[in-house]
């Protein structure tokens, strides 16, 4: 909502534009079937498309709306996410005009009670978090969606009708333009939360619902205080709920506030009421100065997903296979991690480098990786919004006793997003030869490769390929053997990209890179592209290579 | 008596430890209700203090618990 006499897309510092209905060759009578349709030109939809076109994948691009979403949703974008976008060559507007942090604070009746610091390893190339309000986020990967010819965006245009075949999709496109039909190899839901696609299939959404309700305000302020989470919990300027505050670009700072279960809904979003407690909650908190109000709404938490983001060649991502509770900030991140996964197996398998069965690991990985959001975030969001009488007694025990006593402090820590590991992914290799396991300090088959920084001031993970990349730890560089098992996997993956850390090409004389990765002389990490941990070995053995190879492309063994 | 007694604690959880002993007492209020959830406290402090078999314990336990204690938001006072 905006302030009254504002048009719906009347922001104090964003300009929408507004796309036209282009006019599409299927309205003249060529039909040409397209290896992709991505319904829903979001920000989860555009990255999809993005992360195809790395490959060389084509692919047609719907919205049924002349421009980005309004308001501000998303504005959390944390550091795996940074990687998805550097990958698909969009990463520098984010970088310039993002605010990285990685600090917060919480506090109980005006008093600090905890102190966030997320980590920052040595050898990590991004900060944990940046905050962007999602216009710019959608706006960015616009303009990288407009600038590549691969992708061909059609705006104004809306999926009405869903046929689905063994052997493909038939759509049916309404557009100002014209109604078309339109073949597919495979379709792309990224058509949001109440994605129609979902419905038309039957599908439905399943988990839980929260009770507690947050008004989301954006507003705009002249406010001298860091880029950090800051939470409140019984503030004086809201009783009875909770407060958060986030720093945006172009002075706006979004401010969540909880309502309490007495307050009605509609009331709460009148907007003289609203201006009223945002006064209360900026006057707590020092400012006294002027500000502006920008949009605003309410939500409340949900944990609902598909039971199979894949049905046949349509394939759910982002918002149309899963909410999560915003308490955490997984809602756009854990979607553009969906649109990176399906992204390259969907690639490979249409380039005919990779089985159709790679396919099947989407749903698994990805579904695995939103249920363990859910475990996190219920957890959180128990936190942030006590959902009965006895959460919330223990919540305030626990924030009461937090003043003065460090071991409740932790109750308060938002446990913001961390990668999820594919441990038990079809795609992971779990060999007894594993180091991973054995040493216990670095990263398990599976997870999510750490960054290093090298001699020369890049970074380890510049250096991966959009295949597969085999990181291999050896002073001496490599024998004729290895050469050999190289030559090996090439026949397999024809873009592997090898990396001998200790060679002088890539020297590591601190022994930091080796150190990121947890890994001795002569150990081997198989890095898939999306840079999880394929498996791990504690030494070269081609065949055992060469057969993890085939099982994360998806080839039988 | 020092409330936060900065020597190490010999038998305190763990976190995640002491999150599912949240948990679980957060259910057993609710399964008791309102009207019988102070005294579901107090029996369990008893128990507690039993076992634990060291009054001394108990009783800076007790202070801590004791300390700083606030008006309730449950009970909508605040
Ligand atoms: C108020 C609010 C606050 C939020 N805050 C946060 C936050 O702080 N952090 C966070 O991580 N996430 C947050 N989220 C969630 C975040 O905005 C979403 O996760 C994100 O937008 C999902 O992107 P998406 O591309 O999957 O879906 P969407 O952004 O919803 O995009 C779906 C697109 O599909 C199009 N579409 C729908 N049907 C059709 C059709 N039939 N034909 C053609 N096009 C169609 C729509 O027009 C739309 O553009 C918030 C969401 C809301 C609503």
């Amino acid at each position: 909502m905006r302030p009254a006499g504002k048009g719906a897309l009347e922001s104090l510092y964003f300009d929408y534009p507004q796309f036209a209905a282009p006019r599409v060759p299927e309205l003249d009578g060529t039909a040409t079937r397209h290896p992709v349709l991505i319904v829903g030109a979001g920000p989860i939809g555009m990255t999809a498309a993005l992360v195809l076109a790395r490959y060389g994948v084509r692919s047609v691009l719907i919205d049924r709306k002349d421009t980005f979403n309004d308001g501000s949703r998303a504005i959390c974008i944390a550091r795996p996410s940074m990687h998805i976008l550097e990958r698909i060559g969009a990463v520098a507007p984010f970088v310039e005009k993002a605010l990285g942090w990685r600090y917060g604070r919480s506090y109980y009746r005006g008093e600090q009670i905890f102190r966030l610091e997320m980590p920052q390893p040595p050898g990590e190339k991004y900060l944990p978090m940046y905050n962007l309000q999602q216009q710019y986020i959608e706006k960015f990967l616009h303009d990288a969606v407009a600038a590549n010819r691969l992708i061909d965006m059609r705006w104004q245009s809306e999926l009405s009708v869903i046929e689905r075949r063994d052997d493909g999709v038939t759509a049916r496109i309404s557009s100002p333009a014209g109604d078309y039909r339109l073949d597919a190899d495979y379709v792309l839901a990224a058509d949001g939360a109440r994605s129609p696609v979902r419905t038309m299939l039957g599908l439905r959404l399943k988990g839980d619902n929260y009770e507690g309700r947050y008004v989301i305000a954006d507003i705009r302020m002249d406010h001298d205080f860091p880029t950090e989470r800051r939470a409140f919990f019984e503030p004086a300027g809201n009783p009875g709920g909770t407060v958060l505050i986030h720093k945006q670009p172009d002075n706006i700072w979004r401010v969540d506030y909880q309502l309490r279960e007495d307050e009605s809904e509609t009331d709460a979003l009148k907007e003289e009421n609203l201006r009223a407690r945002v006064g209360a909650i900026l006057a707590d908190i020092g400012h006294t100065k002027p500000w502006e109000l920008e949009w605003w709404s309410v939500y409340s938490a949900n944990t609902l997903c598909l039971d199979d983001y894949r049905h046949g060649r349509v394939i759910f991502i982002g918002d149309a296979a899963h909410i999560v509770p915003i308490f955490g900030v997984r809602g756009l991140n854990n979607g553009l991690a969906d649109a990176e996964n399906i992204g390259w197996k969907l690639a490979l398998v249409l380039n005919g480098e990779a089985d159709e069965r790679l396919l099947d690991s989407y749903s698994p990985e990805r579904r695995g990786a939103t249920l363990d959001v859910f475990a996190n975030a219920t957890r959180s969001t128990r936190f942030m919004t006590p959902p009965s009488r006895g959460w919330r007694l223990m919540r305030d025990a626990a924030l009461s006793l937090a003043v003065k006593h460090e071991f409740t402090r932790e109750f308060a820590n938002p446990r913001q997003m961390t990668p999820y590991t594919y441990a038990d992914s079809p795609l992971t290799v779990r060999d007894p030869d594993d180091d991973g396991a054995a040493a216990s300090r670095g990263p398990l088959a599976g997870a999510a490769c750490p960054n290093a920084r090298l001699a020369d001031g890049r970074h380890l993970l510049d250096l991966a390929g959009p295949g597969f990349t085999l990181l291999v730890v050896c002073d001496r560089g490599p024998d004729a053997a290895a050469s050999r098992c190289f030559e090996r996997l090439r026949q397999v993956d024809p873009a592997l990209v090898v990396c001998v850390i200790g060679s002088t090409a890539l020297p590591d004389a601190d022994r930091s890179i080796a150190g990121a990765l947890g890994a001795e002389q002569g150990s081997v990490l198989l890095l898939r592209p999306d840079l999880h941990i394929a498996g791990r070995w504690r030494r070269l053995r081609a065949d055992r290579l060469q057969a993890a190879l085939r099982q994360a492309l998806g080839h039988s063994a | 008596m020092k409330l936060d007694d900065p020597r190490p604690q010999p038998s305190t959880l763990p976190f995640d430890e002491l999150e599912r002993a949240y948990e679980a007492l957060a259910l057993a209020l609710d399964a008791a209700g309102p009207g019988r959830e102070s005294l579901l406290l107090t029996r369990l402090a008893l128990v507690l203090a039993h076992r634990g078999g060291d009054l001394a314990a108990f009783e800076q336990a007790l202070a801590v618990a004791l300390d700083g204690l606030v008006e309730g938001s449950v009970d909508g006072s605040a």
